[in-house]
């Protein structure tokens, strides 16, 4: 393999380290989008549903956040 | 292993909770290099934070090179970032762990100390995080024109110097 196109700014890299953004990204586009819908009185199915994850796990991963965040969760035990 | 938060000494110990607190703020819940590299450039870390500034490398030229660094790799996915006020941030809560990068950047810089058979000083561990030839650090440091090699061996003089801490 030719080492010169090992940089830690070569295309190569650029191509890998979009994957690292990326993720991040979506990870605070789904903090983001959940927050939205929770605020405009979406319920935890609805979200799951269409996340496509269980409401279990979107409750686990963002109920204390959006407590923090002010969001009122009251009456969305559905 | 040392527990790593407490292999290099007080400053560092504390400049890891730092990191834990500025991948949260990123909205994260797993510190890499550059969260410890952004803790121990702040100015209250006297050793670390004066060594990295010698070399112009101040907590907010390495804030917007991480920026650009976020911007460079998304463009190359034909993607822009969330405009700032979009972006949810300082509210993940529960355990933050360390990631790939900072574990690797502990075991470098503690492989640093031990080779010279001296004790783990905290410039180690930044020696530890510049050790990383790809990944993020190496390309902060690209973006913000800092040669990776000229500044491990200037950090790797300061250590050899025993200079105190």
């Amino acid at each position: 393999m030719d080492d010169e196109r090992i940089l830690p700014l070569g295309e190569r890299a650029d191509g890998l380290a979009s994957v690292i953004a990326l993720r991040t990204m979506a990870d605070r586009l789904e903090d983001l989008e959940v927050e939205r819908a929770m605020r405009e009185g979406w319920s935890w199915s609805q979200v799951a549903e269409a996340l496509g994850v269980t409401r279990q796990a979107v409750h686990k991963k963002h109920g204390r956040r959006l407590i923090d965040a002010g969001v009122d969760l009251r009456r969305r035990n559905d | 292993m040392t527990e790593p938060r407490s292999a290099f000494g007080t400053a560092v110990s504390r400049a890891f909770h730092a990191a834990h607190e500025e991948a949260r703020h990123r909205g994260g819940t797993v510190v890499e290099a550059e969260h410890l590299l952004l803790a121990l450039a702040d100015e209250s870390n006297d050793t670390c934070g004066s060594l990295l500034r010698e070399h112009g490398l101040s907590r907010e030229v390495l804030t917007d090179a991480i920026r650009r660094e976020q911007v460079r790799s998304l463009a190359y996915a034909g993607v822009e970032p969330l405009p700032d006020g979009d972006v949810v941030l300082d509210r993940r809560r529960g355990p933050v762990r360390l990631g790939a990068s900072a574990r690797a950047a502990v075991r470098a810089g503690m492989k640093a100390a031990s080779e010279k058979h001296r004790p783990r000083r905290a410039a180690d561990l930044l020696v530890g995080i510049f050790s990383a030839e790809l990944g993020t650090v190496p390309r902060v440091l690209g973006i913000a024109g800092v040669d990776r090699l000229q500044l491990l061996s200037a950090l790797n003089e300061h250590t050899a110097s025993g200079v105190a801490e």
